[in-house]
C-alpha cells in the first residue's frame, strides 16, 4: 500500500512539473483605487470572505465557467483546492443564501470586457496585453 | 409568535420579492440549483431506516428506497445593490406534508450595511449544526448524506424571523458571531406510512460563534427552543380521568405538558482540512423540559483522504439518551375490568414517554469520486447498533409490536449529487 502510495505521489508530482508554468494575473477596473493585493486579500475576495476590497469600496469577483482548465489552475494556485473542493465550499455558502456566486464568463476576453465596464469587478486572467481601463493588483504564477 | 402569522410572514416576503424588481431599477438575477438521486439499503426486517425523523416511510429488509436522500432544489437570488440581496430556495422531495409552503426553504432579504455585518429578515436556515444551512445539498459535504445518529434528530430545516451576523478578521483567523430568533414548526409522523403525525410549533432562540484558522474551523451554538403546540393532550385526558383511582399519575399529568416548556442545544464542532487530510466532528447536548421530546447526547466523528477526485473516508456515531428508561405500573388491588384496563393506560403512558428515546451507535466507511465539474458519486456503508430501548430515529415495519431485542443494521447507500 505505502509503495503504491509513493509510485502515485511520483507520478503526481511528475505530471504536475511536467505543466506549463503559466502567469496568472488577477485585475480591476483602472478606476479602483485599490493598486495592489496580498495573496490572502484574493484568497478572501474569490472565497467569499468578503466582499469589498481592504478599501471598503465594495467588491463583486467575477469567474471563468466551471470546467475551464485555467479556472481549476487558479483556484489550485491560489487555495491548493480542487475544483471540486471549490464548488463545493461555493456551494455552502450559495445555498445557505449567505453569498451570491461569482458571474462567470466563458472566456479571458469577457472578463477583461466586464472589468472594464464594472468598477467593484476583481477577475483573473492568463499574462496577455491588457486594455487601459483595466490594472493587474496581483501576478500569480501557477504550476 | 403564532403560526398563522407565521404563514403569513413567508407569504409577504414572496410577494415583495416577486414585486420587488418593479421598485428597484437595477437587479441582478442568479439562478442555481442542486439535487440528489439517492438509493439507501438496509438489512433489518423490524426497522426501517430513515434520513432523519421528519419522514414517514424508509428503506427495510428487501425494500430499497430512493426517497429518503432524493430531491431537486432551486434557488433565486436577486441583487440590487452590495447592500441588499434576497433569496428564495424551493427544495422539491418526499416529504411527510408536502404542500407548496413547506416547500419553500428560504425566502428572506438581506441587508448589509458595511461589509462583515448582515441582517436578514424572512424564513432562512436554523444555523444551529455546522451543516444546517445546506443540510440538503449532498454535493456539500462528503458523505451520503449528514452522519445519521447525529443528524437524524435535526429535523429543524427553516425558521421565519430574523438573524444577524458580524464577521471579524484578525490576521490569518476569521470569527464569525450569529444571533437569530424567530417561529417554526414541523410536523412528525406517528408511525411508517401513517398519515397522522405530531404537530409541532416552535419559538427558535440562538447564538453562535465560529472560528476559522487556516486548516481549522471551529464553532459553539446555543440555541433554545420554546414550544407553543399542546402536545399529548389525549393521554393527559385519560390520566386525569383515572386519577381519583389512581392518585400517583397527578405527579406524571403536569409532566405531559407542552406549552411554554423548553429544550436547548448545546452544539460543538471542530474540522480540519489540509487539502488532502480532512476530519470532521460535533458533538450536541440535548436538555429537555419536555417528556415528549428525548434529551440526548449526539456524537459523529469522520477521517478521510482526498486522492486526486476519490475521496475515501471512515465514519462513527453515537446517540445517547440522557434520561434513565421510564417504568410505569398502575395500582394493584382493583377489581379485573377496571385493572385491565389502568394496565393498557399505563403501559400506553410508559410507551409514549420512553418511546422518544435514542440509543445507538454506528461506523461505516464510504467514497466520493468527483467524476465531472459539479458532480459526484457516493457509495457508503454503515453498520448501526440500535438499542432496543431507544430506536426513535428507525420506524418500526410493524407498529403494533413493540422492538423486544437489540437490532442491527447494515445500510448501504448509493448518490449522485449534482450542482447546476
Amino acid at each position: 500500500m505505502r509503495n503504491l502510495l509513493l509510485i502515485f505521489t511520483l507520478l503526481l508530482s511528475g505530471l504536475m512539473s511536467a505543466l506549463p508554468h503559466a502567469e496568472i494575473l488577477v485585475i480591476v477596473n483602472a478606476s479602483n483605487s485599490t493598486t495592489t493585493l496580498e495573496h490572502k486579500q484574493i484568497v478572501d475576495l474569490f472565497m467569499g470572505r468578503v466582499s469589498a476590497f481592504p478599501n471598503k469600496q465594495p467588491a463583486q469577483p467575477l469567474d471563468l465557467k466551471a470546467g475551464t482548465p485555467e479556472r481549476a489552475a487558479f483556484y489550485k494556485t491560489l487555495t491548493g483546492k480542487s475544483e471540486a473542493q471549490v464548488d463545493a465550499y461555493w456551494a455552502t455558502l450559495v445555498f445557505a443564501g449567505r453569498m451570491s456566486p461569482p458571474k462567470q464568463f466563458t472566456d479571458d476576453s469577457a472578463l477583461i470586457q466586464a472589468v472594464a465596464r464594472e468598477p467593484a469587478a476583481i477577475a483573473y486572467v492568463s499574462r496577455q496585453p491588457l486594455p487601459k481601463n483595466v490594472k493587474i493588483v496581483m501576478e500569480l504564477s501557477a504550476r | 409568535m403564532p403560526s398563522v402569522l407565521r404563514r403569513y410572514s413567508s407569504l409577504l416576503v414572496c410577494v415583495l420579492m416577486l414585486s420587488s424588481p418593479t421598485v428597484f431599477a437595477e437587479v441582478e438575477h442568479r439562478f442555481s440549483g442542486f439535487a440528489t438521486l439517492g438509493l439507501a439499503i438496509s438489512d433489518n426486517p423490524e426497522l426501517a431506516f430513515r434520513r432523519n425523523v421528519t419522514q414517514n416511510d424508509g428503506a427495510y429488509e428487501d425494500n430499497a428506497s430512493w426517497k429518503n436522500d432524493s430531491l431537486v432544489g432551486l434557488q433565486w437570488q436577486g441583487r440590487w445593490s452590495p447592500e441588499w440581496e434576497a433569496a428564495v430556495q424551493m427544495v422539491a422531495k418526499d416529504r411527510f406534508k408536502n404542500t407548496l409552503e413547506n416547500s419553500i426553504e428560504w425566502a428572506f432579504l438581506r441587508y448589509r450595511p458595511v461589509d462583515g455585518l448582515d441582517i436578514r429578515a424572512g424564513r432562512m436556515g436554523a444555523d444551529v449544526f455546522m451543516l444546517s444551512e445546506y443540510l440538503q445539498v449532498g454535493y456539500t459535504m462528503p458523505w451520503v448524506r449528514p452522519p445519521h445518529d447525529y443528524y437524524g434528530i435535526a429535523s429543524l430545516y427553516h425558521f421565519d424571523g430574523a438573524d444577524i451576523n458580524k464577521r471579524f478578521l484578525f490576521g490569518d483567523a476569521m470569527l464569525n458571531i450569529k444571533a437569530f430568533y424567530g417561529n417554526s414548526g414541523e410536523e412528525y409522523p406517528l408511525a411508517i406510512n401513517s398519515e397522522r403525525g405530531t404537530e409541532f410549533d416552535f419559538d427558535l432562540l440562538g447564538t453562535g460563534a465560529s472560528l476559522d484558522w487556516n486548516s481549522w474551523k471551529l464553532r459553539y451554538t446555543y440555541a433554545q427552543v420554546k414550544v407553543n403546540s399542546d402536545q399529548g393532550r389525549q393521554l393527559r385526558n385519560a390520566l386525569q380521568q383515572v386519577a381519583p383511582l389512581w392518585p400517583a399519575v397527578n405527579n406524571l399529568i403536569p409532566e405531559l405538558e407542552s406549552v411554554g416548556k423548553k429544550f436547548d442545544y448545546n452544539q460543538f464542532g471542530i474540522s480540519y482540512d489540509n487539502n488532502i487530510w480532512w476530519a470532521q466532528s460535533e458533538f450536541v447536548k440535548l436538555d429537555s423540559e419536555l417528556a415528549l421530546v428525548a434529551d440526548g447526547k449526539h456524537f459523529y466523528a469522520s477521517v478521510g483522504r482526498r486522492f486526486d477526485s476519490i475521496n475515501i473516508y471512515v465514519l462513527g456515531g453515537y446517540a445517547e439518551p440522557q434520561s434513565p428508561l421510564v417504568s410505569i405500573t398502575a395500582p394493584a388491588g382493583l377489581p379485573a375490568p377496571l385493572a385491565t384496563q389502568l394496565n393498557l393506560l399505563a403501559s400506553a403512558t410508559e410507551r409514549s414517554l420512553n418511546g422518544v428515546r435514542i440509543k445507538q451507535h454506528s461506523y461505516g466507511v464510504g467514497t466520493r469520486w468527483d467524476f465531472a465539474s459539479k458532480m459526484a458519486l457516493k457509495f457508503q456503508v454503515e453498520e448501526f447498533n440500535i438499542d432496543k430501548t431507544g430506536t426513535n430515529l428507525w420506524l418500526r415495519t410493524d407498529p403494533t409490536t413493540s422492538t423486544s431485542e437489540d437490532q442491527q443494521a447494515t445500510v448501504v447507500s448509493i448518490a449522485l449529487d449534482v450542482l447546476f
